[in-house]
């Protein structure tokens, strides 16, 4: 088993302002630039013919649509439309742009806050703009994490959850508790940013309600269900879709 | 973004977790947990073991793409798995396992090393079952295959202790602490830190971390340059871990060797504290 680097270290390596020159190792660095570039190229050709401007990472994940009340139309209905409309769409970046951008990144020095925190996320949220097809690729590669040990810690935490005492927690609540100890605290810090006109009160049962009082069903529905409304507006977030009622 | 992991809860039961993480337009990193539920197929061959995430999947209405990235452990079953979307190694697997390897595999050329972690862990088994530890400052510390660097925890909690030890083993057990060689393994213990590190640092779960990979890969090839002061069984380590060419004659041509590697080196990572390997950057930079 050999530990190769792969295209996507290399793009993120790049992406550092620090260690975008891969310390004067101009192979690796070449390399890196030219996997960066056809990143570029590639979002500026899909971004022209998607219907909207998104660019969220999980837009790679195709949605079921298994809603009929979903508010986003079907592809399939219009087709002859969608050409017509895509004709009227900005022209692809022309590459010149592309590498016009690239040269400015790679030439592009700051001082780099040297804390122990290595907040790249910040940085970019401050440089988006600048860079902002490069920024875009960034917001999807920096996403994929360098080990699974978020999911090893997770396993820790469920023997941590069977213990001696609850040696008869099913396989089923089990999952459920441990979504809730994982999730909770995040979404619902989610959900304190979000206007009280995008969210949806069930006024039935908006009082606290007590473990006890949860019926085993519903909270499998509750659990399981998440909402297939997603925004498109310009918050482009994921966690807007996934349902309040869980809480 | 994917991960992606099982293992063994309960005995006979294998488990499998699955989470999800996205990057908002305000470049805040979000990690959801999707399901962590038993595997229950009939089987562990990769259509099942795709077959089981795509339900997780289908359950909150995702499906994998072909431009979807998942993070799993780097078996066979999980890169044939998802062989048709992109997969991205786990680094730390790949750190746990090189370092399992050397210190465990017969066929690492690395017997003075392993010998030394041999005796220690039979030391260290025999000494957790003995009441007479109580007489020890700490705890000894077992060999975990689980826990990422279980060798290095095992040998620095030993090095610590190293002193202590004699007065809670049996005359049998004494002849095996004779052997041990105190030299080398504070060497091993100092050398393998710089791995322990490195994983942490790769563990992180709060900030992007794809992006230290390969300056801390190149950092780790470099600790492994052979030194004048090293040990032979630390020098072979070295070889086994970076993959060196050529095999260790002397001492002497080892410094030749480390001479010449020298002169080639242009830049390196330099890192600004060894406590906190994440302030990383490249020297001349």
């Amino acid at each position: 088993m050999k530990w190769i680097a792969q295209n996507e270290h290399f793009i993120a390596t790049c992406l550092h302002p620090n260690l975008k020159q891969f310390g004067g190792n101009k192979k690796n660095r070449d390399k890196a630039v030219k996997l960066l570039k056809a990143e570029v190229v590639r979002r500026a050709n899909v971004g022209s013919s998607k219907a909207s401007s998104t660019s969220d990472c999980l837009t790679e994940l195709a949605f079921i649509d298994r809603s009929s009340s979903s508010s986003t139309s079907s592809p399939i209905d219009t087709p002859a439309k969608k050409n017509i409309i895509n004709e009227c769409y900005d022209k692809p970046k022309s590459a010149s742009i592309v590498n016009d951008e690239i040269s400015l990144w790679m030439n592009f020095t700051v001082s780099f806050q040297q804390s122990s925190e290595d907040d790249i996320l910040a940085f970019w949220a401050t440089h988006c703009a600048q860079f902002p097809t490069i920024a875009a690729v960034a917001r999807e590669i920096l996403a994929i994490p360098a080990s699974n040990t978020n999911v090893e810690r997770l396993f820790s935490a469920a023997k941590n959850t069977v213990s001696d005492r609850r040696t008869r927690l099913g396989a089923s609540k089990l999952d459920k508790l441990l979504f809730i100890q994982k999730n909770l605290a995040k979404l619902k810090a989610l959900f304190d940013e979000q206007p009280l006109s995008s969210v949806r009160y069930d006024e039935e049962n908006s009082s606290k309600r007590k473990l006890d009082d949860v019926d085993s069903s519903q909270s499998d529905e509750k659990v399981m269900r998440i909402d297939q409304q997603i925004v498109t507006d310009e918050n482009e977030n994921l966690i807007l879709g996934i349902d309040h009622s869980l809480f | 973004m994917l991960f992606l992991d099982a293992l063994i809860v309960l005995p006979g039961v294998h488990y499998g977790g699955v989470s999800i993480s996205t990057i908002d337009h305000r470049f805040r990193s979000h990690v959801f947990l999707l399901a962590c539920r038993p595997y229950d197929l009939e089987n562990q061959t990769a259509p099942n073991v795709r077959k089981f995430v795509d339900l997780i999947l289908l359950e909150f209405g995702l499906k994998l793409h072909p431009r979807s990235y998942v993070v799993s452990d780097n078996e066979n079953k999980m890169k044939a798995a998802f062989g048709d979307v992109v997969r991205v190694g786990c680094a730390d697997h790949y750190l746990n396992k090189l370092l399992q390897h050397a210190f465990t595999t017969a066929s690492s050329d690395t017997q003075e090393v392993q010998g030394l972690f041999d005796i220690i862990r039979g030391l260290a088994s025999h000494i957790r079952k003995s009441h007479r530890q109580s007489g020890l400052t700490r705890k000894v510390q077992g060999y975990s295959e689980t826990r990422f660097n279980g060798a290095f925890h095992m040998l620095a909690n030993f090095s610590e202790l190293y002193h202590e030890i004699p007065q809670v083993l049996n005359p049998a057990h004494l002849v095996d602490y004779a052997k041990i060689d105190d030299n080398l393994l504070k060497q091993v213990c100092e050398f393998v830190q710089v791995f322990d590190e490195v994983i942490e640092a790769l563990s992180d779960d709060k900030r992007p971390t794809l992006h230290r990979v390969i300056p801390l890969r190149q950092l780790l090839i470099d600790r492994c340059t052979l030194d004048a002061n090293d040990s032979y069984g630390l020098a072979k380590l070295k070889c086994f871990l970076s993959k060196q060419p050529g095999s260790l004659e002397t001492n002497a041509n080892s410094l030749v060797r480390v001479g010449r590697k020298i002169e080639k080196v242009a830049l390196r990572p330099i890192v600004s504290s060894r406590k906190n390997i994440t302030e990383l950057r490249w020297k001349g930079c």
